[in-house]
């Protein structure tokens, strides 16, 4: 049984069947990448800092600046709870400035912003008929996604720089 | 010893007994705005029904929604939800230059409500990559009718990641505190 299609084979169908492809294997990289992210920002393993942990990086940060008295009177910064695991920037700095790291990240982040923009624009493009406003609005988050990716990938590659 | 309700949990209880009497308070406010259009026994898209917010409530609710159609309706709004989340994520790493601003920017998602919405996108996560193995394995190896026992089981795996990966993030903020 075949179906024939009005632009069967031509450039509209051929760009589809690559967004179809794209999303298949950057979902799958996604769900590899995922796991691995959660394990180590979420979860209490040694990619955080435990409330000890965390208490002693607030008095060196005390001992280096001020600010950070206001900060933790104002309640911008917070001692953690017994039993908490939080993010903290040592620990953060300390795992970026390994390159497999940075790379990681970066792939990451590239493969979240092409799966989540493919479908955006999907899902967009199904509640829109005209085409100039769907060209426009395909534009529009092709510009969002190479800003976000350029935005992503300098703040991972400048972490450790310094 | 540390004190037991550092950052208010008993508030965050009562917002969220708050939030449900809400809700309950809006839905009979739509039901008694919404009254006029109702008309008995008929069914939605009838002609004579008036046109009103109530018959397009009632419209949508009256199709049966099947799992192949919650999936789809999940998969869409999961994902936007998830596209949303990553460029707030994106650009909340700028604070990765300045050791002060990173810790402020953290402790902001360490308040409890966004504990929930922590284990909130844990699920959505969830859901979308299994419902999106489901329908690429479903592309590749299986036959439609396979389809429905297939989301079940992305749905009950949902609910286990979930709740697995969700208890060591609300532990500290709920339970730790109600412990003896």
């Amino acid at each position: 049984m075949s179906q024939h299609y009005e632009n069967e084979g031509s450039a509209a169908s051929r760009s589809k069947a690559f967004v179809w492809l794209m999303q298949r294997v950057t979902g799958v990289g996604l769900v590899l990448f995922l796991v691995l992210h959660f394990w180590v920002q979420h979860m209490p393993t040694g990619f955080l800092a435990t409330a000890g942990e965390y208490s002693e990086i607030l008095k060196t940060l005390l001992e280096a600046s001020p600010e950070v008295v206001d900060a933790i009177a104002d309640g911008k910064i917070k001692e953690a709870l017994p039993g908490e695991h939080v993010i903290t920037y040592s620990k953060v700095l300390e795992r970026l400035r390994t390159p497999l790291w940075k790379i990681i990240d970066i792939l990451l982040l590239l493969f979240a912003l092409l799966h989540g923009m493919l479908g955006l624009m999907n899902v967009l493009g199904d509640y829109m008929k005209r085409v100039r406003l769907r060209k426009a609005v395909v534009f529009c988050c092709w510009a969002v996604t190479l800003f976000l990716a350029g935005q992503g990938i300098v703040v991972i590659m400048a972490v450790g720089m310094k | 010893m540390a004190p037991r309700f550092r950052h208010g949990q008993g508030f965050y209880y009562c917002l969220i007994a708050q939030s449900l009497r809400n809700g309950a308070i809006w839905m009979v406010f739509i039901h008694v705005l919404t009254y006029r259009g109702m008309t008995q026994n008929k069914l939605p898209g009838q002609s004579d029904t008036t046109p009103s917010f109530r018959t397009f409530l009632s419209t949508i609710f009256s199709y049966r929604v099947r799992s192949g159609m919650a999936a789809w309706i999940l998969h869409r709004v999961t994902g936007l939800s998830l596209v949303l989340y990553l460029a707030i994520h994106i650009m909340g790493l700028r604070s990765l230059g300045n050791p002060l601003a990173f810790e402020a920017y953290i402790t902001g998602y360490r308040n409890p409500l966004f504990k929930f919405a922590e284990v909130m996108l844990l699920g959505s996560v969830a859901f979308h990559a299994f419902n999106g193995l489901r329908i690429f394995a479903q592309d590749m190896y299986f036959r439609s009718e396979r389809q429905k026992p297939l989301f079940y089981a992305v749905l009950a795996l949902t609910i286990i990641v979930t709740i697995i990966g969700g208890l060591p993030i609300i532990f500290p903020y709920f339970i730790t505190p109600l412990l003896p």
